[in-house]
């Protein structure tokens, strides 16, 4: 099994007091293998690695697979564990060039949005429902008026494709040609469901 | 009738809901280990003994059937053969060499094996398809030769 090696130029002990204490935070954080190490062991075949940065991505990975599939925790654990073998699988691609925690994101947002195609059938059906109801979009006829909603629950109640569209952009930082490519929907459509969620969420949190 | 909001006092109100969304908290931890149901789904990586393991499996098929080959009479010796290679170009061959064939089929079925077990970890590669294809073609002609050898 190969482990992740690493070095630290503070390891020779010197220094007294507050200098040696800072020293040893220093060595500690130095200490700890980034993720670039566990990384070079993982591509290496090292499964133990993997897991390690599995343990430190896998809130963050489950959080947003939550908020892309609507709430629907089981389904957010099931994409979660696809997109952790999916990562192992692709690790040899994993240049380095971006942080591992953008790839991995990169790849549940493909997996979730992008592979299934969720994201256009969410806009279109949410277009089709507009139509329908005759009103502007994201009309909610159960919310009471003048009700003010905190940011999560806000959130919670967007249209999917809007809310998709808003953590992609406003959270994660995709440019919507970045969306546009991943998810299969129109720029323009991006564009269009990020105005929504915002002026709904403008609304609610009024 | 609505009022019109300035431009500005938008891109204020966007800015509002882009830092309470960034103000999040987005990890959420699940609610069971899921590495316990990732790690069985984890393809042993190949190492590149692996690598020559299966290469060489298949290469040494291949010198093997080739020597078989190169072991066949040439038809235009025929005329001044042997009687036992005439009567084995009639159709009767000694047994050492049906044994011969017999223990090449069975190096190159070994190859095949792994290859096939090589691809289940890797089945996009054309490399290990290509060995694949090569090894099959291998064995059918050895069986042919097997055949006519009977």
């Amino acid at each position: 099994m190969i482990t992740p090696t690493w070095t630290s130029g503070w390891a020779d002990g010197r220094g007294t007091g507050v200098q040696s204490a800072r020293a040893n935070e220093h060595v500690a954080q130095a200490a700890q293998p980034t993720d670039a190490d566990w990384v070079r062991a993982a591509v290496a075949g090292d499964a133990a690695a993997f897991e390690q940065l599995y343990r430190r991505h896998v809130d963050r990975v489950f959080g947003l697979c939550v908020r892309l599939v609507d709430g629907d925790r089981g389904k957010a654990e099931h994409y979660t564990q696809d997109v952790f073998v999916r990562a192992w699988e692709k690790l040899g691609s994993f240049r380095g060039e971006a942080q591992f925690s953008t790839w991995l994101h990169r790849l549940a947002v493909n997996l979730v949005l992008g592979e299934y195609r969720l994201l256009r059938r969410w806009v279109s059906f949410d277009d089709h429902l507009a139509e329908q109801a005759g009103n502007e979009p994201g009309h909610d006829p159960h919310r009471s008026s003048g009700e003010r909603l905190d940011v999560e629950r806000a959130l919670a109640r967007l249209p999917k494709g809007a809310r998709a569209v808003i953590m992609l952009h406003d959270v994660e930082g995709y440019r919507h040609e970045e969306i546009a490519a991943l998810t299969g929907i129109a720029v323009g459509t991006s564009k269009a469901q990020l105005h929504r969620a915002r002026k709904l969420m403008k609304e609610w949190l009024a | 009738m609505r009022t019109q909001t300035p431009p500005d006092a938008r891109a204020d109100a966007d800015d509002d809901v882009i830092a309470a969304l960034q103000r999040l908290d987005l990890a959420q931890a699940p609610e069971r280990d899921l590495w316990l149901t990732i790690a069985p789904r984890l393809r042993r990586r190949r190492s590149l003994g692996d690598w020559l393991g299966y290469a060489a499996a298949a290469g040494f098929a291949g010198i093997m059937a080739a020597g078989i080959w190169l072991q066949r009479p040439a038809t235009e010796a025929v005329s001044t053969a042997t009687p036992a290679v005439v009567a084995r170009v009639a159709g009767v061959v000694a047994p050492q060499e049906k044994a011969l064939l017999k223990a090449n089929l069975a190096i190159v079925k070994d190859a095949e094996r792994q290859l096939r077990y090589a691809l289940d970890s890797d089945p996009e590669s054309a490399s290990l398809q290509r060995l694949l294809a090569s090894v099959r073609e291998q064995r059918s002609e050895l069986h042919q030769q097997l055949q006519q050898a009977i």
